[in-house]
């Protein structure tokens, strides 16, 4: 390659590496400093080396954290993509109705959170919506919100709520994608509905799943705003998912460099959890 | 793909930090003010950059005295900001990090402590009020007022929205239970009697409700009880948390047999009692205007009235309190004017009218006597003000309070006794505080 062209490249490529240094790699080098030190956003940070760290893993709140974080992250993923997928079969078939039922299906996405919030405060509150069902069901009326063993599950079912239409969007598009005429051999084969979906649809449509399942660990490890406005990681800190644990100790009590620590803690979970998906993809695929 | 030479990378390297350099530059200019300050010789003049949370009435009534203080003082501009209360504490604290604060801020007093630990606020100076010293401008407002806005012998603020929690009641409730509406209940004691008659079988609705899940609340209905025994949430001078104490699990375990935790209403402990759900509140003047906004049905001094604090039988009232200040940044432009602007807000009719429009008091002494302040709860805050206490003054106030939060949840949720939960908050303490 000549040195016109190296040259070519690199202006090429200097947008996205500015970008990728000034907004991605100088950030998470000085969280990663900042990790390091006692910082309360005032002064300059003082170094105290591993006390961050040490001070975390003893911490009964941040365990009670993670632990949240991982109920959280499972039971919203799962039950998401379950549904999800579930959703998209008979939607990714052509038809106008299924069309205006796909635009349906994907209002909540699109609804601000705080407004989603707040209609669902207002269902979970004594004698909402929620206890109606409840009742109708013979379950009788529950604290949705108040008590600690019900609030985590009354804050997932908001987030599947919430983002389902989204998978559901990209399940469609994946769907749609797929060649005809493996299904067309399936049904010649004399293979049924399910028989077909499972041996055939589901190892097709593995590329999306993996990015399905990263995007939402990602987003539900790093999910907030929800717990933040539903319960505010109450009552008794049932809610309080590890980003909200960091958000409160960065932004609520100055606590930059304890907040850092369990930030880069965070990362380096979801880039074990990112690298491992992908590298089990490409064994599969070779 | 052959290397770059090392000359062209240093040559782009040179390039990008000129442009940088350049960048700065411009910014740099444009964040600069050219406008003369406002001093007490040259007087008012400048621009003003305010922060303070958004909330309508008070957005209202605020941009219009704006414009007012504009004419009178036509060399000077007030820029404000409303932003959203959830968010306003985050901001100013980037706004500070970087150097960059606006002059005047508006922000609960509770924070004040952190800020100026932080070296963050300018402390008062008698001189930007026209007066020879801090006394004679603490002779203009109530006794009580500047405890709040005091850290560590300086004080760093006006007041304004200047609360002492009481009792709020429902009287048709009352009535239901065969309770006298115009005798509500004076001592603590007297509460959990009333609230045992106001429960029904299956605790959907219930006497006295706390307003749970929020940190400057749980202090305020919780001061009272603690502090009406003799004993406090923390030692300020050892720095030790002080549950652990006969009077503090007797408070908590007092605080932990009332209401019904697991109530719920988008609105909180606000509207569980403008629904009649609770029967009884802890909460400030404000109340008598937001109940009905809650539920138009519920009408002060009809169906709900408002009371003395409780206190203990036999013992010394306590009343806890809060107050917002106004508040300007030690890096501020122009400090002059800025208190010149706030001064401005607590002369002539101003106090009067802020009160009108926004339910706002501004503690001025004599307040009490404004049209404005007839009603019944104005009259019975001046009452209290005397007694009233603000709590700790921390730079760590959020992190030790969330602390006192988690010890009366997981009291009144059950999750842990009395004396475990003192326990656990002194411990708490010892580590934050440390």
């Amino acid at each position: 390659m000549s040195t016109v062209e190296a040259r070519a490249g690199a202006g090429l490529a200097a947008p996205a590496i500015v970008y990728f240094v000034l907004f991605w790699a100088l950030p998470a080098l000085a969280a990663l400093y900042l990790s390091f030190t006692s910082y309360d956003l005032s002064g300059t940070p003082q170094w105290v080396g591993l006390d961050n760290y040490r001070q975390m893993v003893t911490s009964d709140e941040f365990w009670s954290s993670a632990w949240v974080t991982l109920l959280y992250t499972v039971f919203a993923v799962g039950p998401t993509i379950v549904i999800a997928l579930v959703v998209a079969v008979p939607l990714a078939k052509p038809g106008r109705f299924r069309a205006w039922l796909r635009g349906l299906i994907f209002i909540p996405a699109v609804m601000p959170l705080v407004g989603a919030t707040v209609l669902w405060q207002v269902i979970y509150s004594t004698g909402g919506l929620a206890d109606t069902i409840a009742q109708a069901a013979g379950v009788g009326a529950r604290p949705w919100l108040t008590d600690s063993d019900y609030a985590i599950w009354a804050l997932l079912v908001m987030v599947i709520w919430k983002y389902v239409g989204l998978y559901v969007i990209i399940f469609v598009a994946g769907l749609q994608a797929l060649p005809a005429n493996v299904f067309e051999a399936a049904a010649i084969d004399g293979a049924r509905t399910l028989r077909t979906f499972f041996l055939v649809t589901v190892p097709l449509l593995r590329r999306t799943f993996t990015f399905v399942i990263v995007v939402a660990v990602t987003g539900a490890m790093q999910s907030f705003v929800p717990a933040y406005l539903l319960t505010k990681g109450g009552p008794v800190n049932a809610t309080q998912v590890l980003p909200l644990y960091l958000y409160n100790n960065a932004f609520s009590y100055s606590r930059f460099g304890y907040a850092s620590a369990i930030a880069i803690v965070l990362l380096v979970v979801l880039l074990i959890f990112a690298f491992t998906q992908f590298t089990l993809v490409r064994s599969d695929e070779e | 793909m052959s290397a770059i030479p090392r000359r062209d990378l240093l040559r782009g390297a040179a390039l990008l930090t000129l442009g940088g350099a350049v960048s700065q530059l411009t910014l740099t200019g444009c964040g600069s003010d050219d406008q003369p300050v406002g001093s007490s010789k040259a007087g008012p003049q400048g621009q003003v950059v305010v922060w303070m949370h958004e909330e309508p009435a008070n957005t209202k009534y605020f941009n219009a005295k704006i414009a007012e203080y504009q004419k009178k003082y036509p060399k000077v501009t007030i820029k404000p900001l409303y932003v959203p209360i959830a968010n306003l504490d985050t901001k100013l604290s980037t706004a500070f990090t970087t150097g960059a604060p606006p002059d005047l801020i508006k922000v609960g007093a509770w924070t004040l402590a952190e800020r100026a630990s932080k070296g963050q606020l300018a402390p008062l100076a008698p001189a930007d009020f026209g007066v020879g010293s801090l006394d004679q401008l603490k002779s203009r407002f109530e006794a009580n007022a500047f405890a709040a806005l005091t850290y560590e012998n300086q004080i760093y603020g006006t007041p304004i929205d200047f609360n002492s929690v009481h009792l709020w009641y429902r009287r048709d409730r009352f009535e239901q239970a065969g309770l006298d509406p115009d005798k509500p209940p004076t001592t603590w004691e007297q509460i959990a009697e009333f609230s045992q008659k106001l429960t029904n079988a299956d605790a959907s609705k219930v006497g006295l409700q706390w307003q749970l899940a929020d940190n400057i609340w749980a202090m305020l209905n919780f001061i009272p009880l603690i502090h009406g025994l003799g004993g406090q949430i923390i030692d300020e001078s050892s720095r030790r948390g002080m549950l652990n104490t006969p009077e503090g699990i007797k408070a908590l375990e007092y605080y932990g047999s009332l209401g019904n935790p697991k109530l719920s209403d988008p609105v909180g402990a606000f509207g569980l009692f403008a629904k009649g759900t609770s029967a009884m509140l802890m909460s400030g003047r404000f109340t008598s205007s937001l109940i009905p906004a809650i539920n138009p049905e519920a009408k002060l001094g009809k169906t709900f009235d408002s009371a003395i604090v409780p206190s203990w039988e036999g013992k010394e009232k306590v009343a806890a309190g809060y107050s917002w200040g106004w508040m300007v940044a030690k890096k501020a432009k122009n400090p002059f004017t800025a208190w010149h602007f706030i001064n401005w807000l607590t002369e002539g009719d101003n106090v009067d009218q802020q009160l009108s429009a926004t339910g706002l008091v501004t503690p001025t002494a004599g307040w009490q006597k404004l049209a404005s302040a007839s009603d019944k709860a104005s009259q019975q805050l001046e009452e209290q003000i005397p007694y009233t206490d603000f709590g700790p003054v921390l730079p760590q106030w959020t992190e030790t309070i969330k602390a006192l939060l988690d010890s009366l949840e997981s009291v009144i949720h059950k999750k842990q006794d009395a004396k475990t939960a003192a326990t656990a908050f002194d411990d708490a303490v010892g580590r934050i505080l440390k």
